[in-house]
């Protein structure tokens, strides 16, 4: 019965998830980081103090973000060949839960930066690996079909 | 995906640690397959599949 009741459920979430091109949505998600870093460096120009200069900046934090995810994907094909297979989907799975949590929290701060305290970068890294061990603990708990 | 992977594993008399260990899985692994919490992947299936010297489809089931 509970089959029954889930399988509609699935075949919808499985036809949106068809409907999306991965490639795409990257290459969507690069070109905005980039802008991201572009108008971030611009914003620096308009300080008081001597800002750094905007290529270096940008080099560097393209040159970061480039070399530690690739090191990052070395990783975790390292972790997927020594973890199980169940447990890697379980980090894997609460990796997006805190991905997608932090960027809901720091859109709701920007959108409510007038009436809500200011949070810092390390108060994203916390809500980042707390909503990841949620999100794990999730699934832990539901099992990775729920 | 349902599986009879508690009824095979209990005719050999094994425990779930005795099956995680044939497998090179954790026992908890073990648990989530047998409680429908998670579905192997197809290497293990395989791996499942050749330790009870059985099909994929006489260990899983279409729900």
């Amino acid at each position: 019965m509970n089959a029954v009741q889930r399988e509609p459920r699935k075949s919808i979430w499985r036809r949106i998830c068809g409907s999306l091109k991965p490639d795409l949505l990257f290459l969507f998600l690069l070109t905005a980081s980039v802008v991201l870093l572009v108008l971030s460096g611009l914003k620096n120009d308009v300080r008081p103090f001597v800002p750094p200069p905007l290529f270096p900046k940008l080099a560097l934090v393209i040159g970061a973000m480039v070399t530690l995810s690739a090191i990052a994907t070395l990783g975790a094909k390292l972790d997927r060949r020594h973890l199980d297979d169940y447990m890697f989907q379980m980090v894997a799975n609460g990796a997006v839960i805190g991905i997608v949590t932090t960027l809901f929290v720091n859109m709701l701060w920007e959108i409510g930066a007038d009436i809500l305290p200011p949070i810092t970068n390390d108060d994203l890294i916390a809500v980042m690996l707390g909503s990841w061990s949620l999100g794990y603990f999730f699934y832990r708990w539901r099992g990775l079909n729920s | 995906m349902k599986n009879r992977l508690k009824v095979l594993r209990a005719e050999r008399d094994w425990s779930q640690a005795d099956l995680a260990g044939h497998l090179g899985v954790s026992r908890q692994s073990i648990n989530a397959i047998e409680t429908g919490k998670y579905d192997p992947s197809l290497p293990l299936a395989f791996k499942i599949s050749d330790l009870f010297d059985l099909t994929i489809e006489q260990v899983f089931l279409r729900s």
